[in-house]
């Protein structure tokens, strides 16, 4: 008896669940923030083509605010769109001046966090975890900085409004003027929502004196990791001037790279499945410990325990001294001509190599990405702003950090380099503020590389990529051994791979 | 009163007395800690959390767990004090939350644990059901959808968006409900008889009845919204409103001396009003007392 | 009316919220997306993952719970006798709870670290090292710190529980001649039943919460044995997938339900018996 009243009163309180729910379901239609409910159903269908129908002059804005509702306004009839960034950036609040200075209806609020670097990290996951919630409820600022966000998720939940859209139906939009290179191959699909306003190039630098006393031919416009590794072989068999074949930041970085251009070999999307405890992972492992222990690759990288680095000789961690081969980033055509010249007198860029089953060409790191918030109400005026940003790149100097998106401003940077005749390199650097001449030619190589990268390189939000780096580690320093750390992997990867 | 020998008293004592050291210990440690230098701190704390090569004697590589510091210093404190200044206002933030939150939850709390002990009305058990069911959700569920409301509300970054909510928590009115439950049912029908309404009753035997529960619930309360994290980081955006658990819940491990002299001055409060409610512990209320 | 303030601002801040997370868990799409009936129930008990971590939560508070319960319940009998220092050990035992997790943290990772303490009295020792948030161990690292960390929040309960019991209940029993264990059994555990059935909940709460420590030391995607719900649901929230998020809340808060309505119906079984 006391047992059916009790089951009467679980459903009751089911019921007094679902009948609030039902009211509620109707409560977050109409008040339930802003654009987000016209959201749901607008943008699955209607994500590229369709007019906006709040009547604003200018083309874009997705449908998100087919609800008619007002667009923000502020005080004085001034629409506001307000922009988030993590770091304070000087350019953006230039672009801010200068744009509310040309177009006084629009107002723009700068939103960034101060920090320091010991609470670094943790101001970032506020910055992300907010945001998160922010977006998720459908409010958040109208542009977003998406470098430390989560693109590949926002794009997938539908909080970012289509750039790309907007970008070709904008007749105004000189798309020839801008790295198609790179805006192409940032798209998601035929979709662009994260936008960014200049790139690194991601390469490699290298002693072409050495290499080509060495007798060793190179086609870095083609090349893979396997040619690589020939060329690895012959150089090193030349016993040239240097012990080494490449430089980086630790085997584990060489490792994490070398199974992200594997992918496919390790990984299986579709099933969720990881083959991490394979032979062929462990024996990469060892490849890769066997290539440090032999000198093919080594790393400046910190010396473990204090004195003992002074030993210098080649050892699993990868200790060693001198390559043909080192990373490098290049962050502007300034950074270009002083980070190689850094590097030694006859070292030039060369393309990285890709995976074998990539298409030829180099590897760019986005910069100073752009979004825009799908629940804005203000998308058509962002669009403008980001246009403005993107032609406003023109008459910065060749040391700002990025290479611009817009292509008259990378040539303006490299024009302004040639006639400077000099540069003169960081008074902090290892070249102690010295100036040297610019190398025209040399320049002249770097519009070949920008051009010539099409393949962004994934970031540290690559999970597969950060788990293996990690792991590793213990593996190199040879407190664990391969199998151990490839069931650990393995494990790992399974989970992440079947949330 | 039942009689106990002094060999099970001192059994007893003994067995306590290993577990109280057993939990001490990390106190014991982060006090010490904090009077370390951050160059003792850095010396013996440097591998954690690393890899040592074995080829470079990372077989025999260890951090040092240090009880008593080399160097008495108050270097640490001076750091946290001094050169960053918004840890004491952070430290007013959070006693501005905490209180009004304890004070207010413990009222609304305890009116509503009454009604759910000791009134009938239609629908109470259910409804007791669905506060206990929101108690038990993970923060990340309701995240989201508190957002929402908080937004709608206008408290957004203002510290309401704490208290409020705080106030209402239902830990309160679940746990005095049990205490309340505790209470038979014969008082309070004893004092109906002499014609009391429900707010005497309430008032002058049900809460006097309750107070180890009352004095229980305040401890508990101050511990949990002095610790509380994620609320204030996702609704007070503006850096110097934030409560002190954030600064703490910030430091990193480049700095694990400042880490621990902060805790320590954090746990200070907290440590006071155990030492306080200590006596309110002591001895109950007997209840055959009153009966008579 | 007594319910009044109470029921109008937790209607506000938790009933709403849950009921549109609740309702979110039965749509696509973030707010306001296309009601999609089970779709993401279906899809999260799909999800090896998932299976995984209510598994491992599942045996978490199945062996942490009640450990905790039984040991505090223990120093709560123990400190409700006349002892020594009473007040100094009641006080010691319930000290870790104002103890910031940024300290323990950084407290547990002197001992379990890789290069820490523990390893080093064991290779003191001549034994190998031991990954112990890595291993088979982890999970009882994590139940050692689940335990120091809440004995004495359970223990102020059990305490206060204990000091309503009336006295002379053990002295009318003493009279009647029973023994130590028949009045453990049938007066003390019998007047805690409200208690522990708080006790018993609250315990699994505070079960969630050891993940910040388990976070902070072992990070998103920990050792397979300590991958929980906590890091299914915290990993959907970085990946914004509220649905599957929700709707593993939901999951779980229906267990915990189920749980809560058998506890309560106990309780209210012994209220009817004493009265």
């Amino acid at each position: 008896m006391k047992k059916i009243k009790f089951r009467f009163g679980l459903q009751a309180a089911c019921l007094l669940l679902f009948l609030p729910l039902a009211a509620c379901g109707g409560n977050s239609g109409s008040g339930g923030s802003g654009g987000a409910n016209a959201n749901g159903t607008g943008t699955n269908g209607t994500s590229a083509g369709e007019v906006s129908q709040t009547g604003t002059a200018l083309p874009g804005g997705s449908s998100a605010e087919a609800g008619g509702e007002a667009p923000a306004v502020g005080a004085g009839g001034k629409k506001k769109i307000v922009f988030a960034s993590f770091w304070p950036d000087e350019k953006f609040k230039e672009a801010k001046k200068k744009y509310e200075a040309a177009h006084p209806n629009i107002e723009i609020e700068l939103q960034d966090v101060q920090t320091d670097d010991a609470h670094l990290e943790a101001e970032i996951e506020k910055f992300v975890t907010t945001t998160n919630a922010a977006m998720m409820a459908g409010k958040g600022p109208d542009m977003l900085q998406m470098d430390l966000l989560a693109a590949d998720s926002y794009v997938k939940h539908k909080l970012l409004a289509d750039i790309g859209a907007m970008m070709d139906r904008d007749p105004d939009f000189p798309k020839q003027d801008y790295f198609s290179n790179i805006l192409d191959n940032v798209r998601v699909g035929k979709s662009l929502y994260s936008l960014p306003l200049s790139f690194f190039l991601s390469g490699l630098a290298g002693d072409e004196a050495a290499i080509a006393s060495a007798g060793v031919q190179i086609d870095d416009k083609k090349w893979s990791w396997d040619d690589f590794a020939n060329t690895a072989k012959q150089l090193i068999a030349a016993k040239g001037p240097y012990s080494s074949v490449l430089a980086t930041s630790g085997p584990e970085f060489l490792l994490a790279d070398m199974v992200q251009d594997n992918y496919r070999l390790f990984i299986d999307e579709a099933s969720g499945t990881a083959k991490f405890e394979s032979a062929s992972f462990t024996g990469l492992m060892n490849q890769v410990k066997t290539m440090c222990e032999a000198g093919v690759v080594n790393s400046q990288g910190i010396a473990m325990v204090p004195g003992a680095a002074a030993a210098g000789a080649p050892s699993a961690n990868c200790s060693g001294r001198g390559a043909y081969f080192e990373d490098v980033q290049i962050n502007s055509p300034w950074d270009y001509l002083v980070t190689l010249r850094e590097h030694g007198e006859h070292v030039r860029l060369y393309a990285k190599p890709h995976a074998q089953t990539t298409a030829d060409g180099g590897y760019f790191r986005t910069y100073r990405n752009v979004a825009i918030n799908a629940s804005s109400k203000v998308q058509a005026e962002a669009w403008d702003f980001i246009k403005f940003m993107m032609e406003d790149e023109i008459g910065n100097p060749p040391e700002t950090a990025g290479i611009p998106i817009n292509k008259k401003a990378f040539a303006q940077q490299v024009q302004q380099l040639k006639q400077a005749g000099t540069v003169k390199a960081y008074e902090e650097g290892p070249l102690h503020g010295m100036s040297f001449p610019v190398d025209a030619e040399m320049l002249d190589r770097l519009e070949a590389y920008v051009e010539g990268a099409i393949h962004p390189v994934r970031d540290s939000s690559d999970k597969v990529w950060e788990l293996v780096k990690n792991e590793a580690v213990s593996f190199f320093a040879g407190q664990k051994s391969a199998e151990a750390v490839a069931k650990l992997i393995q494990n790992k990867v399974t989970t992440y791979l079947n949330e | 009163m039942r009689s106990s020998g002094v060999v099970p008293k001192t059994a007893a004592t003994l067995a306590l007395g290993i577990v109280a050291a057993a939990m001490l210990l990390p106190i014991a440690l982060t006090v010490a800690n904090s009077l370390m230098s951050e160059l003792e701190i850095g010396r013996n704390y440097d591998l954690l959390d690393r890899m040592v090569d074995t080829a470079h004697g990372g077989a025999d590589a260890f951090a040092h767990l240090k009880v008593l510091p080399d160097w008495l210093t108050f270097e640490q404190f001076a750091q946290v004090l001094i050169r960053s200044p918004h840890f004491l206002s952070m430290f007013w933030n959070s006693a501005a939350l905490v209180v009004p939150i304890v004070a207010g939850q413990t009222v609304v709390a305890s009116l509503a644990a009454y009604a759910f002990a000791k009134l009938r009305f239609i629908g109470r058990d259910k409804l007791f059901m669905v506060y206990l069911m929101t108690m038990l959700m993970p923060f990340q569920v309701t995240l989201v959808p508190n957002y929402m409301v908080i937004d709608r509300l206008g408290l957004m970054n203002h510290a309401s968006a704490i208290i409020l909510p705080g106030i209402f928590g239902a830990f309160g009115v679940f746990m005095l409900r049990q205490f309340m439950a505790h209470i038979p049912r014969g008082y309070a029908e004893a004092a109906k008889m002499d014609g009391a309404g429900h707010l005497t009753i309430f008032a002058r035997i049900v809460l006097p009845l309750a107070k180890p529960g009352l004095s229980a619930l305040t401890v508990l309360l101050f511990v949990d919204y002095w610790n509380m994290i994620e609320q204030p980081l996702i609704f007070l955006q503006d850096a110097v409103k934030q409560p002190l658990s954030l600064y703490l819940a910030q430091i990193n491990q480049h700095e694990r001396g400042v880490g621990f002299a902060a805790s320590a001055l954090y746990m200070a409060p907290m440590v006071l009003l155990f030492l306080y409610a200590e006596s309110d512990f002591v001895e109950g209320i007997q209840l055959s007392g009153i009966k008579g | 009316m007594f319910l009044a303030p109470s029921l109008i601002g937790f209607s506000i801040f938790y009933l709403i919220p849950f009921l549109i997370g609740l309702y979110e868990s039965f749509t696509d799409g973030n707010l306001g997306g296309v009601f999609v009936c089970l779709h993401n129930y279906r899809e999260l008990l799909a999800s090896g993952s998932f299976r995984k971590a209510a598994l491992n939560t599942l045996l978490f508070t199945g062996i942490g719970v009640p450990l905790l319960i039984a040991s505090s319940l223990g120093l709560a009998l123990l400190l409700h006798r006349p002892v020594y220092l009473r007040g100094w050990l009641r006080t010691s035992i319930v000290m870790p709870l104002v103890v910031p997790v940024a300290s323990v943290v950084m407290i547990w990772q002197i001992f379990f670290d890789w290069n820490g303490t523990l390893n080093e009295w064991l290779h003191h020792f001549s034994h190998g090292r031991v990954d112990w948030m890595q291993s088979e161990w982890s999970m009882s690292v994590v139940v050692l710190m689940y335990l120091w960390k809440n004995i004495g929040y359970n223990m102020i309960l059990f305490l206060a529980g204990l000091q309503t019991i009336p006295k002379d209940y053990y002295e009318t029993a003493e009279i009647e001649g029973a023994g130590r264990m028949r009045q453990l059994i049938h007066i003390t555990l019998v007047y805690l039943t409200p208690t522990m059935v708080f006790v018993v909940l609250i315990s699994i709460v505070n079960s969630f919460k050891v993940f910040r420590e388990t976070y902070l030391l072992a990070g998103d995607y920990p050792y397979d044995r300590l991958y929980m719900m906590q890091h299914y649901m915290n990993n959907m929230f970085f990946s914004l997938d509220i649905q599957k998020l929700t709707a593993a809340a939901a999951l779980m808060v229906v267990c915990i339900v189920a749980m809560a309505a058998g506890l309560l119906r106990a309780e209210r079984q012994y209220r009817e018996s004493t009265e």
